[in-house]
């Protein structure tokens, strides 16, 4: 305990940083609860290089071929854990990230080195359904044109339904929410509408539209503009009586009650809409592709199984999931800047747990 | 000069099963310079009385006139501050208290309003939290800014519907005496709503005592004593025991 009060309090209290000061309320690093702080922060750097060994050093079985992309590859991730980890001694915001997130990091390289254990080196999973990493890592660069063609015609298609949608959500979200007569007349539509998943349009859609592309973001704007919808008309019907009387005492009109009032108390529910349709988009985007339109990363799954190379299936399935897990990171990052003004409770705080 | 005028006001509400009569025949007239406090049991209708005179709700009979005109709808110039602070959690405290002006589209930058922005947040002591959100003011902070955003209009009526009940008591006084010092600068006509008979009579030049089911005006007090009221004196003692006797706890 001594040293939590042993400190310069000028020093202390001036530039005191979020670290700093969590540093000050909670129980004091001791020692040995230092070094093992810091020897947790080291475990990704230990498990790329154990990952690495693996790869290395453990024979192939029997005709199992494997190339050096993925040695290249562990190795930059391992990397990147030593430049992490040598910036967590400079930086103690760093550190705490780090702290938390190295065990998970860890454990990312752990399974990365059991799944290769089990492919490449045993068989115990089998070709052609488990391609191991290399096999993947080598569909990916040999065929990184085609891919990334594919990528960036799912991406065009997402992003093309997913504004119709979240755009149009938008106004009939808040035209229900501030209007009666709209409520009447559009909530009988969207009660029959939000029963149907939107892939069950997909053969209609597909004979009716002028082209595919079109009938395909019809589809995904749809679940989105539902999503959207709801959310909106949630948001903005849970508002409490007293922010529109304050605003309407205070000068605002009509139009500006929705548009100052409404609306900016619906955003958090909004931004839950959001999350919610690009799931249901990304969902449609990948059966339409499926189905029906020859050009995309879901085509090209479906494409690649038919002629059985699970390789460049798989090299697919790992480019779509980048490309939604970072789509989703953007979505949150978008989140936490607008909801600023929320304050951020976390059951964890308060020992939930 | 300005001229509030209540005639014979009725109000009803209509619930799931019946109609509440919240309002029985009130009338009073309420000039500049006065202020008036309401006092009352819970649900006897004084929140009702300012909403109506707000122009948030409409009288079921009876007339309520500024100046000769009926009431209709909400203006700035009956500014309201609530019995919740009912602040845009959204907004900065700086945003909360220019949200009037953005709303009639007055010109925020202009020296005039700026000034006397500047002045309301330092008589408040919110000028360090001007970028804060309210959910990082304490209650007391956050009613004050309540108050200062609907004082920044300079409401010829100013309807407090217990604007101070929930502040701690040196707070609370702190808020009194700056209340006293606006009607002084404006001289606008005031009305609070409060279930404090002290702060009922340190504030008020009139004391309006209400009875529930339905709410009707018991009695209408004139409070002629100078300001500042010293809250030990024995006229001070004396009002107060008439109140408590109208409103049933005399001894
Ligand atoms: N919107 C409403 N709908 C139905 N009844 C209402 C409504 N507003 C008020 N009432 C009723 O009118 C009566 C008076 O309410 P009001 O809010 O004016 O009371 P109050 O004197 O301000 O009480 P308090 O001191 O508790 O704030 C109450 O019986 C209440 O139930
Ligand atoms: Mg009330």
């Amino acid at each position: 305990m001594k040293d939590r009060f042993n400190f310069n309090r000028d020093d202390v209290f001036n530039n005191l940083t979020r670290e700093r000061l969590t540093e000050l309320e909670s129980v004091p690093r001791t020692g040995l609860r230092l070094v093992c702080d810091y020897l947790i922060c080291l475990m990704p750097v230990l498990a790329g290089c154990m990952a690495l060994a693996e790869y290395i050093l453990i024979p192939n079985l029997r005709d199992n071929t494997s190339t050096q992309v993925y040695i290249y590859f562990i190795a930059a991730l391992t990397a990147a854990a030593v430049i992490f980890f040598i910036t967590a001694f400079k930086s103690r915001k760093t550190f705490y990230i780090l702290r938390y997130k190295a065990p998970f990091y860890a454990l990312v390289f752990i399974l990365l080195a059991v799944y290769d254990y089990l492919t490449l080196k045993t068989g115990i999973l089998v070709l052609p359904y488990f391609p191991w990493c290399d096999q993947i890592l080598n569909a990916i660069i040999d065929d990184h044109a085609y891919l990334l063609d594919c990528a960036g015609n799912s991406i065009l298609l997402l992003f093309s339904g997913y504004f119709y949608g979240a755009v149009l959500g938008l106004i009939t979200g808040t035209a229900c929410g501030c209007s009666r007569t709209a409520d009447y007349w559009i909530s009988p539509f969207m009660k029959l509408l939000g029963a149907i998943p939107s892939p069950t349009w997909i053969p209609v859609v597909m004979v009716i539209a002028s082209s595919l592309f079109a009938g395909s973001v019809f589809i995904i704007a749809l679940g989105v503009w539902y999503a959207m919808t709801i959310a909106t008309m949630t948001g903005i019907r849970n508002i409490d009586r007293y922010f529109y009387d304050a605003a309407k005492t205070l000068g605002a009109s009509r139009i500006q009650l929705v548009f100052h009032v409404a609306l900016p108390f619906a955003v958090p529910n909004i931004l839950q809409g959001l999350t919610q349709g690009m799931s249901s988009a990304c969902m449609a985007l990948i059966t339409a592709e499926m189905v029906g339109v020859e050009s995309g990363l879901g085509w090209y799954i479906s494409w690649q199984k038919s002629w059985a190379q699970y390789g460049k299936m798989y090299a697919a399935i790992v480019l779509l999931c980048v490309i939604f897990v970072s789509v989703n990171w953007g979505l949150n990052r978008i989140k936490r800047y607008m909801l600023r003004w929320q304050e951020r409770v976390s059951a964890f705080d308060y020992g939930a747990v | 000069m300005n001229i509030l005028e209540l005639l014979h006001v009725h109000k009803s509400f209509a619930g799931a099963h019946d109609v509440t009569q919240a309002l029985y025949d009130i009338s009073f007239t309420l000039r500049d310079g006065e202020f008036l406090s309401i006092v009352g049991p819970s649900g006897c209708g004084k929140s009702t009385i300012l909403r109506l005179i707000a122009g948030l709700i409409v009288p079921t009979a009876g007339k309520l006139l500024l100046n000769g005109e009926p009431i209709t709808g909400t203006n700035p110039e009956r500014g309201m501050v609530f019995q919740r602070a009912a602040l845009f959690p959204w907004l900065t405290v700086e945003q909360n208290l220019t949200f009037s002006a953005r709303m009639m589209k007055r010109n925020i930058n202009d020296k005039e309003y700026r000034d006397e922005a500047e002045r309301l947040l330092e008589t408040a002591g919110l000028k360090e939290f001007r970028n804060d959100f309210p959910y990082q003011l304490s209650g007391g902070m956050a009613q004050r800014l309540a108050l200062i955003r609907t004082m920044i209009n300079h409401p010829k009526v100013f309807l407090l519907d217990e604007p101070l009940g929930a502040l701690d008591a040196f707070t609370r006084m702190n808020m009194q005496d700056e209340l006293l010092k606006m009607r002084q600068r404006f001289n606008h006509m005031m009305l609070m709503v409060t279930h404090d008979i002290d702060e009922a009579i340190y504030l008020g030049t009139r004391v309006i005592v209400m009875t529930p089911r339905p709410g009707r005006i018991r009695a209408d007090l004139n409070i002629n004593m100078p300001f500042p009221r010293v809250r030990t004196s024995s006229e001070f003692m004396q009002r107060r025991r008439e109140i408590l006797e109208l409103l049933d706890f005399g001894a």
